[in-house]
């Protein structure tokens, strides 16, 4: 009568209880897994998410646990999954974090790209992610992408067109032709990140160019479903994460350290060096709040580009060390910074992100009702991202966050997640499928990706053998330098942070020869004005 | 001579505590129930008896129908169980376990009671109504280890009562309690592994401790017995909330890298951390309220029944809450939501003759614990346990002993809120004695 009706004391002894329910479960479980999807032969359709991209490149060992091939090892399906696996240090090389002692040094794990390891598959790859692929790539072959001049750069390593000819077209088959050859019985498709992303990355919107459009993309995207559908395979669509949430688009703030130029620096901006001064939009003003700088600036700052300081640039690109925008002052871009001001392409506005955002919740409502449609799972990776972006993870006590390099949610490239930010994506389409179908898959263990394959105690060691010397303590100490002891300590993170982006190695600063194109003069009278920290 | 008796009679006392003779069983959560041994053969079902000093705890109206000076002591070794913890995935996976290491806490219980005039009887008691403690093995290795790696609460009241009989079948009784608390949480620190697409590093051991600190409530008890073979009893014991200030130490745990070993100790690098200082800490406890409504019938001159059903309001339980002021990145707020649950409990104390009683007793309890709490700090589990009890009844001096038998049942959460997802499955035992004279 006093007692909840669910908390009904059973009365038999566990070790019955535990048997009825692992006898129900085993009687249960094939019923339930065959009567309502069929996992036998499992195709993924994707883009650099699908395929596994992380650190800026694609490789075997992240291939390996890419949530595709996490996905296939819990349907327990006897059909080998194939992948376009590429060896060490992949293509492109990947991306390592060098050093933090004097910034975040980035750099490249080698020189030569690794190599296919998987070329010579017979049959179509069960693992159709291309790296930049947008809906439309998977609907056009590879000739009508020639002709238009639009093929991501890895297309040809996934789809290997030349293999693969239509017999009555004599044409290559398209992207999606090439995954329903292998005649899955279940898809996942979580395409239209790049139908957005390249905008955000690259801070410029074209409709129609970096931005899809809801009506061709609907076109396209209907195309591939009805066309899985028709195959007969159940699928799981994703949906579009806001690209704007990503570390290449959250890291770097609105206001930087003036580097100087070495010796190039104008006699009148020295006073400036090593403070901390707003920066220009590609329009001349100064940035405003809800503007973005991303990753690809951190370039243009550590060479003093950006504070409205007029240097036109003259010279050897620099050798850069945050590797996302190592191309960040190629040939022809000389003329880029004369007045100071940051480049179009490593700005997006806040106008900017309004406008990726809006589109990204058009294409999701696309995807949503799609799914709806033909009875596909639908998989809210985007909502899932977006709650990793705003809470964090508390695992295990471990906290995770978006936050670019330390977070251990997104790799080094600031786009792509980690092993463990796929593993959770993984679970992510395991919980919809398990709703949707009833298929009681058994999530994907993070452990491997937490403490790594194996579980390695912390060694008892004498921290006086493993800690630096207080030389070289006091030496970093003056690496770093003073000021920021002057921060609250909840900016102090953030803050140093940045400051460690701005502050390159010496010998990473060009050795360009300058003329000032603004006078010095007006410059320190802006600053003067405007130069406040946030 | 008589206080030759009593120093005899407090060495005996000593010497059941020192065997491991024990008096307290939990109530769901770690309310403690067992504060004194004859209650503690009933099965807890005390409150519409109260015959003895430990009605300070079960029934302060109880005090008004004892008219004798009188004093009660014992002392509680409390098997807190060992937990054995089997992972699942996600995470941490089948292939981690963990235990929880067994400890025997000895908790005193002690009551004196004074008669004053015709209706008065004053007491004072001193109990621990609260408890737990939790430490795993293997802490360098175990898989919890940022959660927690060994935990504790402890909390002792100090209860001065008075009980006035308002007519011969009833009787009102009130008590201060005021309640030392200190509790304490040790784990380790790792943050993702900057250098590494997969793994973290673990840097650092954090040891967070309070100071005892006293806030004060009360306790309230109407005892009513209109024939020889009836009586109803009902206690309220109010809700306490302490807060309570401490420290939080920092110790470096060597990464194995030394670039992040360097950054963690350089002031200003994000990394930096204040290891080995003394970091001043707040927190606070909400210990719920909770109520006890009894009916104890007499079938005959040697037997008694009672049955009690017991409320207590973990509802209130429902964050912790620490600060570090000088320190922010350490602050946390831990969920909780914990529910208001009820327990009952049944017991039977049968008179050999006129110096020996037996009594059992049967409990059901309900954990206030959701699921999304359990974990590496508190495991709590819906238990059913049987008790037994003797009572020796003498000229001067009482002697009680109980044993409790109460599992708690396997545990399996399917949320969590720190991910972290296993099984979970305690094993303890009881044993209670008091000695009165």
């Amino acid at each position: 009568m006093l007692r909840p009706a669910n908390n009904t004391p059973d009365k038999r002894p566990v070790f019955v209880k535990s048997l009825t329910v692992t006898v129900v479960i085993l009687a249960l479980a094939p019923a339930l897994t065959r009567a309502d999807v069929d996992l036998t032969k499992y195709v993924a359709i994707g883009d650099s998410l699908t395929a596994g991209f992380t650190d800026g490149g694609l490789v075997e060992t992240y291939q390996e646990t890419s949530y595709p091939a996490l996905l296939h090892e819990r349907f327990s399906s006897v059909a080998p999954f194939e992948q376009p696996l590429v060896s060490e240090p992949g293509i492109p090389p990947l991306l390592e974090l060098l050093s933090l002692l004097s910034g975040p040094v980035i750099g490249p794990k080698g020189e030569e790209p690794g190599v296919p390891l998987n070329l010579g598959l017979e049959r179509p790859y069960d693992n159709m992610g291309i790296p930049g692929a947008s809906v439309r790539h998977f609907v056009r072959n590879r000739v009508e992408l020639g002709e238009m001049d639009d093929v991501p750069g890895l297309y040809d390593l996934i789809v290997r067109p030349s293999a693969f000819i239509n017999p009555q077209t004599e044409l290559p088959f398209t992207a999606l032709e090439h995954a329903l050859l292998n005649q899955p019985t279940f898809v996942t498709l979580w395409l239209g990140n790049n139908d957005v992303l390249g905008a955000a990355t690259s801070g410029i919107i074209i409709d129609g160019v970096t931005l899809t459009t809801r009506a061709s993309f609907e076109e396209d995207y209907g195309q591939v479903v009805d066309a899985v559908a028709a195959s007969g395979a159940q699928m799981a669509v994703a949906s579009i994460p806001d690209v704007t949430t990503i570390p290449f688009v959250t890291t770097l703030e609105r206001f930087a350290v003036y580097p100087g130029r070495g010796e190039e620096t104008p006699p009148d901006a020295e006073p400036l060096i090593g403070q901390v001064l707003p920066l220009f939009g590609p329009d001349g003003f100064q940035l405003r709040e809800g503007d973005n700088v991303l990753l690809t600036a951190s370039c243009y700052t550590a060479q003093g580009c950006g504070f409205g300081i007029a240097v036109p640039f003259v010279g050897e690109p620099p050798n850069v060390t945050v590797g996302a925008i190592r191309d960040c002052l190629g040939p022809g871009s000389v003329e880029i910074c004369p007045f100071g001001f940051l480049p179009n392409h490593a700005v997006l506005g806040a106008v900017e992100a309004r406008l990726v955002k809006a589109r990204t919740e058009e294409l999701n409502e696309v995807i949503r009702a799609k799914a709806d449609e033909v009875g596909a799972a639908y998989v809210p990776t985007g909502e899932y991202l977006a709650r990793l972006s705003e809470q964090g993870l508390n695992l295990a006590g471990i906290p995770y966050s978006t936050e670019y390099i330390l977070g251990g949610l997104f790799s080094l490239d600031g786009v792509h997640p980690t092993a463990l930010g796929y593993a959770l994506v993984a679970n992510e389409f395991i919980r919809v499928i398990n709703e949707t179908f009833g298929a009681g898959l058994t999530p994907v263990s993070l452990t491997p990706f937490v403490f790594g394959s194996e579980q390695a105690p912390a060694a008892n060691v004498d921290p006086a053998s493993v800690l630096m010397t207080s030389e070289a303590s006091h030496a970093l100490l003056d690496t770093l330098g003073a000021g920021y002891e002057e921060h609250p300590r909840r900016l102090l993170r953030r803050r140093a942070l940045e400051r460690l982006f701005a502050e390159q190695p010496p010998e990473a600063r060009p050795a360009t020869r300058g003329q000032h194109a603004l006078d010095p003069a007006d410059a320190r009278e802006r600053f003067g004005r405007s130069r406040s920290r946030r | 001579m008589r206080s030759k008796r009593l120093a005899r009679q407090l060495a005996v006392a000593l010497v059941f505590s020192l065997a491991g003779v024990a008096v307290p069983v939990f109530a769901g959560g770690f309310e403690i129930y067992t504060h004194g041994a004859k209650a503690t053969g009933l099965g807890g079902a005390f409150s519409a008896q109260a015959d003895d000093p430990s009605a300070i705890f079960y029934n302060p109206a109880g005090l008004a129908f004892q008219r004798e000076r009188s004093f009660l002591a014992g002392v509680s070794s409390i098997s807190l169980g060992d937990t054995d913890f089997r992972g699942l995935p996600p995470f941490p996976d089948s292939s981690a376990s963990g235990t929880r290491l067994d400890r025997i806490v000895h908790a005193p219980h002690l009551y004196a009671l004074w008669p004053l005039g015709e209706r008065l009887t004053i007491g004072l008691g001193i109990n621990t109504p609260f408890l737990f403690s939790t430490e795993w093995e293997n802490p360098d290795a175990w898989a919890g280890r940022f959660i927690a790696t060994k935990a504790e609460l402890n909390a002792v009241d100090l209860v001065p009562t008075v009980g006035v009989r308002v007519s011969d079948s009833f009787s009102i009784g009130v008590g201060i309690a005021a309640r030392a608390a200190s509790v304490e949480l040790q784990r380790r620190l790792a943050i993702p592994d900057p250098f590494g697409n997969t793994g973290i590093v673990e840097f650092a051991r954090l040891v967070m401790e309070t100071d005892s600190d006293v806030d004060v409530g009360f306790n309230v008890g109407l005892l009513y017995r209109p024939t020889e073979t009836f009586s109803v009893g009902l206690t309220y014991r109010s809700p306490i909330d302490v807060k309570l200030d401490g420290y939080g130490r920092l110790t470096q745990i060597p990464t194995g890298n030394p670039e992040l070993d360097l950054l963690l100790v350089v002031p200003g690098s994000p990394f930096e951390q204040p290891f080995d200082v003394d970091l001043p800490m707040t927190t606070s406890f909400d210990f719920p309220d909770s109520l006890s409504l009894g009916i104890a019938y007499r079938f005959n001159d040697d037997v008694i029944a009672e049955v009690d059903f017991n409320w207590t309001g973990w509802g209130r339980f429902d964050r912790i809450t620490t600060e570090f002021p000088e320190y922010p990145e350490q602050d946390f707020v831990r969920v909780e939501n914990w529910v208001d649950v009820w327990h009952y409990r049944i017991g039977v104390n049968w008179s050999l003759n006129s110096s020996n009683e037996i009594r059992w007793g049967f409990i059901y309890d309900q954990s206030p614990q959701p699921d999304e709490s359990i974990g590496p700090i508190i495991q709590d589990a819906d238990r059913r346990g049987f008790t037994f009890g003797y009572g020796r009844v003498g000229q001067h001096v009482n002697f009680d002993l109980a044993l409790e038998y109460a599992p708690y049942q396997k545990r399996t959460p399917s949320v969590s809120n720190n991910n972290f997802f296993g099984t979970y499955e305690t094993s303890t035992w009881l044993l209670a004695a008091s000695l009165g004279f």
